[in-house]
């Protein structure tokens, strides 16, 4: 095929140049693992960090159960909801001689964003999973770390641990109700177990529904849960509007989650025993330095693509002029530039991406998502793609044949 | 019985515009380049030899005046028109060869006719005999840095032969070669007029027209752009 042998005579111009496509190639890998690494960090504040960004958190400094919780939080709820996209309820019952506390995290009054949720308690978020996932459906849980449950069988003490891959069931008469394993919190549950007043060992996250024919089926507890006294309300989670791409031109997002807090200062008394919790906060130059080192990435990225376009077309002059003498028409020239500068361009991209994902993975342990991936590929990969493409492709076409006679 | 008549130039004129106005490199020529002729352009520096090369392998167009090239009018075609005559009948060979210097030498070879649907295979072996033919065989894996000059030059005539072209335009093929180099070049450039390739040589050197005169079927001088003096062997 033509096309295959000029793109390898592209490939084999730019690369042949080593010591020209060395540096283009580190700088590429520079840019890409930087564009890289700042996506992932601007995509975690919508995720890993979205409890430190946009979030106000109450705790109970002393147990409360559900039935309560609706005359505590009415009146700030109506106070606060119009600064929040999200107002959650982190839900849990003791079960099994107070050895397993069953949890779920709910919005409260129909004002959630679904993809909050798996960020929402920082106990049982991906990220914070020694091993498995997040749980993505009915009937699945995350345990942690040390799950052990003590029985007694035939008179005898029996042990059970729980880890990736074992089931739960909870039977009840005919019903059976089988919880799968999905993944292991690392947490040491410190602030739920504060929350509970009470030191449980054995702690299983579970969705909405699970939750709800677990404590309604097994446990008999009278529905609706959420007015519930034997359901404790161990977290209260608000999260404030404001999105981060505006945040870079206004302030919302803080102003708002300034002022909820001064809201909930002003009713501390009314919510007695809810608290604000201490949360190490990102703040706004934090936040802003994020964003503006992004856009300085990608940035970084377009030069570095576009003065290697002009490079390419300046140090291949003479032989794309040749090449047009002999007869190469407009298309191979296209592929040929293609060819050269793209070749270089994708290697050092998919570099740069396998080295960013190491990095995030093993050193900055931020959570390695697919929308980073697409930010990258988009700007650091297209854009610069297209851009250089569209350049070289014209500026070579630009280069008259006879430039091949030209006396050096 | 003529000879086919492969090129025309019929009254050309060609300026160019420069810091001190219009510059007239070529001025009310005429020519015809006929099937298997050995022509010879001859004329210092900056007479237009190039810019006739140029103009005869329609890598340039005319101010005024009309080329004919295989019986078009260079007007009527467009550029890619013109590239695809180029690739298929046109052989160059350049003074300072040309050759990509990222590129092996056998790939240097194969260049013109990587674009076309040709098996690579083919092109390969028709790279592989024409180096075998000029002894370079050996140095098929080089870069045209390791080569010689004279070694150069013979990737460029075989890069110039690959096509099969009906005419080779060589713009001072030995210019920068030595003697003995340049004797192999001419030889080469003489075998091919012998296999019926038309050759049309620029040079600027008086000694080079008058060893070649004999064997040439036409040798112009040119001056300032303007045929000064023009010898044609009767057929």
């Amino acid at each position: 095929m033509p096309t295959t042998r000029i793109l390898k005579v592209g490939y084999n111009l730019a690369f042949r140049s080593r010591s020209r496509a060395l540096i283009f190639i580190i700088l590429f890998i520079l840019a890409t693992v930087t564009t890289f690494l700042q996506s992932s960090r601007i995509y975690s504040f919508q995720t890993n960090d979205l409890i430190r960004l946009k979030s106000v958190i109450l705790e109970p400094s002393s147990p409360i159960t559900a039935d309560k919780l609706d005359s505590k939080i009415r009146g700030l709820f109506d106070d606060v909801k119009d600064r929040l996209s999200g107002f959650y309820v982190l839900y849990g019952f003791k079960m099994l001689d107070d050895q397993l506390l069953v949890l779920t995290v709910r919005d409260y009054r129909n004002l959630f964003n679904p993809i909050d949720y798996p960020w929402l308690i920082s106990e049982f978020k991906p990220t914070s999973l020694v091993t498995g996932r997040y749980i993505q459906g009915n009937y699945e849980g995350i345990v942690n770390k040390n799950f052990k449950l003590n029985f007694s069988a035939f008179g005898y003490p029996v042990s059970v641990k729980l880890s990736i891959g074992d089931s739960l069931v909870f039977i009840s008469g005919y019903r059976e109700i089988r919880v799968n394993i999905v993944g292991v919190s690392s947490s040491d549950m410190s602030a739920i177990k504060n929350a509970l007043g009470e030191s449980i060992g054995n702690f299983l996250f579970v969705d909405w529904r699970t939750f709800e024919e677990i404590a309604v089926n097994v446990m008999q507890l009278s529905s609706p849960l959420e007015e519930s006294p034997d359901v404790y309300v161990l977290r209260i989670i608000m999260v404030v509007k404001g999105s981060i791409i505006s945040a870079l031109t206004n302030r919302d997002l803080f102003n708002n989650r300034v002022s909820v807090k001064s809201e909930v200062s002003k009713q501390a008394s009314s919510i007695t025993p809810f608290q604000l919790a201490q949360i190490e906060e990102i703040n706004y130059g934090e936040f802003q330095s994020s964003l503006f080192t992004f856009i300085v990435s990608i940035l970084f990225q377009l030069i570095v693509a576009g003065i290697y376009a002009v490079l390419i077309v300046r140090f291949h002059r003479r032989d794309i002029a040749t090449l047009r003498a002999i007869g190469w028409d407009t298309k191979s020239i296209r592929i040929l530039s293609f060819g050269s500068f793209v070749s270089t361009l994708l290697i050092a991209s998919i570099i740069g991406l396998i080295i960013g994902s190491l990095y995030i993975l093993l050193i900055a342990r931020i959570s390695l998502e697919l929308i980073p991936f697409v930010i990258v590929t988009i700007s650091n990969i297209l854009i610069p793609l297209l851009v250089g493409f569209k350049y070289t492709s014209s500026a070579t076409l630009s280069i008259p044949p006879s430039e091949a006679f030209r006396r050096e | 019985m003529s000879r086919e008549v492969l090129i025309e130039l019929i009254n050309i004129t060609k300026e160019y515009s420069g810091k001190k106005g219009r510059v007239t490199a070529i001025s009310d020529l005429s020519l015809k380049i006929a099937k298997s002729e050995f022509i010879i352009i001859g004329g210092p520096s900056g007479a237009g030899k190039t810019t006739l090369l140029n103009l005869i392998a329609g890598l340039d167009r005319p101010t005024q005046g009309e080329i004919i090239l295989f019986r078009r009018n260079i007007r009527d075609l467009d550029e890619e028109e013109l590239a695809k005559i180029r690739q298929e009948k046109i052989g160059f060979i350049f003074q300072f060869f040309n050759l990509i210097d990222n590129l092996t030498v056998l790939e240097n070879v194969m260049t013109p006719l990587i674009p076309l649907n040709i098996q690579e295979e083919e092109i390969v072996a028709r790279a592989e005999e024409l180096l075998s033919d000029l002894g370079l065989i050996g140095k098929k894996n080089r870069f045209p840095r390791e080569l010689s000059g004279g070694e150069q030059q013979r990737v460029a005539i075989a890069r110039a032969l690959i096509a099969d072209p009906e005419i080779i335009i060589a713009d001072e093929p030995i210019a920068q070669l030595d003697e003995k180099a340049g004797k192999i070049v001419i030889d080469l450039l003489l075998n091919a007029k012998k296999r019926g390739k038309t050759i049309i040589l620029a040079t600027a050197s008086q000694s080079l027209v008058d060893s070649l005169k004999k064997s040439a079927d036409k040798v112009l001088w040119l001056e300032r752009g303007k045929v000064v003096n023009k010898s044609e062997k009767k057929k």
